[in-house]
């Protein structure tokens, strides 16, 4: 009796059958393949999706660690709007709020003028104006590019300063410097201090670097002439409570503004940590719908190996009985044909891998695609792959195997 | 070396059972050049395979150079075959897309001693194939296709070849010039059993074995060959082999 291991000649067999019959192989192969590729790709779209979003979101928005308060009610509501025809909220409630809301360290303010004309370097063209607290930049975290944004003398005495952005900087004054330049906005002189770094688009696909930004001093009394704030930006000491911030907040400023439901709320009252828990939500179902198409591929793929092997057993029947007439065992026989199972579908692990990896790869660069690759799901698929192939190469090996030489002879003349 | 007790063959098909081998009783020794004849379905192939342990009789009693074979386990009828059973076949079995080398080689994937390239290359030249090594079987005439499945038949150094119809499928002046290569390998010392349903390829036997229904109904040297009842082939099937089945 020999005790050799039927594994090393498994290997080598299956080896040089996938060589010769690359036909067979690649039909076998194909829709294991398509199918890791696919769930490497639409979970790719599924996680640069959520950055995505999250990313634009965090743009718009500024920090995650904040409340924002508009004015207007519910009915109103919307991420950007287009007037400023709600006055319903005043710099006395923002100060109100930090002083009574323990959760709030600092205040912001800003109002706003959408559609603002702008004439600079003998070009123009509208923008967004905003007069904002000096605190806006460093409560929103937005880096400046060039130059430094105005500070609280500036606020006080009414300059004529303006922190710009990215977009103002390149449209009117393209490659030269920006700061220090002029800048006519809503009919009035501005020197420019200081340029924002580029923010990219909004959720909506807009462009959050064509603003211009004033002292709030300087735009309440010599830009809007009024009192009212468009928005506030209330930054939390301790994020993580933000719900109940928030409460807090709507609860103060119902008192002020004299509201009992059922009458409606006249401001509004966001939290970034809110619209992203639902973005993710969204998210998450979609990601699971996605894992299930590719897992369904998967499967197909499955059941073709399988059917695919039966055919090929029953095929090289001859084969089987001319192995098994010179010596082959029936062991040797299962190790052989599982052994093309599981090699085919490694091989179809790796090129779906590897098209997807370079396909996200080159997607996320070239094409302005938001991909992004999730290394525990591509190797994780790749993994459930070759399970998936060796669970569908056994049954047809098996069957090989269990075929008598002197049956697989007899049929097969 | 080979003898065959009371042997009994019975396969099912579907609800009724065959009897493929009635009651074969049989002994070869070692050297002789045995041929096996019968109409289809008169169970010659049967008995090959029962002698090549590729199939394991229903009743009886195999015994090759004195070892019981019928009872063993699938891995030791394995290692029996690569050893001491060479096979050739009437379709010749090689692997397509493989050369005649590998082709002459693949005994030796399941062997604990596997022949070298050099061994392989030697049994080659000794069935004329040696130019041909490197070429695909759909390369090769069914001759040179047949002389290359010998050629793998012998890699192994077998005692024993069993050939079933080794020249049904080639041409008479090809058939003849195999069963040329098949009586120098007798001449050098190696049992040869061949199943065949010409009397021309039975008579370069020494003896003949006439099988019908199951049975043998004649068993004669080829000297006495015309004593043997050679028009027994093909004829009704006795009343005993009918109660058999």
């Amino acid at each position: 009796m020999n005790n050799r291991s039927v594994w090393p000649n498994a290997l080598r067999l299956a080896v040089r059958t996938i060589r010769r019959a690359k036909w067979q192989t690649l039909a076998m192969g194909a829709t294991l393949a398509v199918g890791v590729l696919s769930i490497t790709l639409t979970v790719a779209t599924g996680e640069g999706a959520r950055r995505g979003v999250e990313k634009s979101f965090r743009s718009m928005l500024g920090a995650f660690d904040v409340l924002l308060i508009q004015p207007g009610g519910p009915a109103m509501r919307g991420m950007a709007r287009q007037g400023n025809s709600v006055t319903t909220l005043t710099a006395d409630d923002i100060r109100a709020l930090s002083t009574s809301v323990p959760n709030i360290r600092e205040a912001s303010m800003a109002q706003t003028e959408f559609k603002a004309p702008v004439d600079a370097a003998g070009k123009n063209g509208t923008t967004t104006l905003f007069g904002v607290t000096p605190n806006w930049f460093s409560i929103r975290g937005d880096s400046i590019a060039a130059g430094a944004p105005f500070t609280d003398d500036d606020s006080r005495t009414m300059s004529r300063v303006a922190v710009v952005g990215a977009d103002i900087a390149r449209t009117y004054f393209g490659s030269a410097n920006t700061v220090g330049q002029r800048i006519r906005v809503s009919g009035i002189d501005f020197t420019i201090v200081g340029v924002l770094a580029a923010n990219g688009a909004g959720p909506g696909g807009f462009s959050l670097d064509n603003l211009v930004e004033i002292p709030l001093e300087t735009a309440r009394r010599r830009v809007f002439n009024r009192e009212n704030i468009d928005l506030a930006t209330l930054k939390l000491a301790r994020p993580e409570a933000w719900a109940t911030s928030q409460s807090a907040v709507i609860e103060l400023l119902r008192k002020r503004h004299q509201i009992r439901p059922p009458t409606l709320d006249d401001f509004q009252v966001t939290s970034p940590q809110a619209i992203i828990a639902r973005v993710a939500t969204v998210d998450s179902k979609l990601r699971r719908a996605f894992f299930w198409v590719g897992f369904l591929a998967l499967g197909i793929g499955g059941v073709v190996v399988a059917n695919l092997m039966y055919a090929a057993a029953a095929a090289r029947r001859s084969e089987i009985g001319m192995r098994r007439a010179v010596g082959a065992t029936s062991d040797d026989i299962l190790a052989q044909f599982w052994a093309e199972a599981v090699l085919i579908a490694l091989l179809a692990a790796i090129t779906g891998t590897v098209l997807g990896v370079l396909l996200i790869q080159g997607g996320a660069s070239m094409m302005r695609v938001p991909l992004a690759l999730s290394w525990p799901v591509t190797l994780g698929t790749a993994a459930i792959t070759l399970a998936l192939g060796a669970f569908a190469g056994y049954f047809p090996a098996r069957r090989a195997a269990a075929l008598s030489p002197a049956v697989a002879l007899r049929t097969s003349a | 070396m080979i003898k065959l007790q009371q042997v009994r063959m019975i396969y099912a098909a579907g609800s009724r059972s065959v009897t493929a081998l009635d009651g074969v009783s049989l002994e070869i020794e070692a050297g002789e050049f045995v041929a096996i004849v019968g109409t289809s379905g008169s169970g010659k192939t049967t008995l090959l395979q029962i002698l090549g342990a590729l199939d394991v009789p229903s009743e009886g009693a195999y015994l090759l150079n004195g070892v019981r074979v019928d009872g063993l386990p699938d891995a030791a009828l394995s290692a029996l075959r690569n050893r001491t059973i060479g096979f050739v076949f009437q379709n010749f079995n090689l692997l397509p897309r493989t050369t005649a080398l590998e082709n002459v080689l693949t005994p030796g994937l399941y062997a604990d001693a596997p022949p070298s390239v050099a061994d392989a290359e030697n049994v080659m030249e000794r069935v004329g194939m040696l130019h041909r090594r490197t070429h695909y079987p759909s390369e090769m005439s069914g001759g040179e296709q047949q002389r290359v499945a010998i050629a793998r038949a012998l890699v192994m150094r077998p005692s024993l070849v069993l050939a079933d119809e080794p020249t049904g499928n080639l041409d008479a002046t090809t058939a003849q010039q195999i069963m040329d290569l098949l009586a120098d390998l007798h001449r050098a010392g190696l049992t040869i059993v061949l199943v065949t349903h010409d009397p021309l390829i039975a008579a370069r036997a020494e003896r003949t074995i006439t099988i019908s229904d199951g049975r043998i109904v004649s068993d004669g040297l080829r000297n006495s060959f015309s004593s043997a009842p050679l028009a027994a082939v093909g004829k009704k099937p006795s009343a005993a082999t009918e109660s058999a089945s």
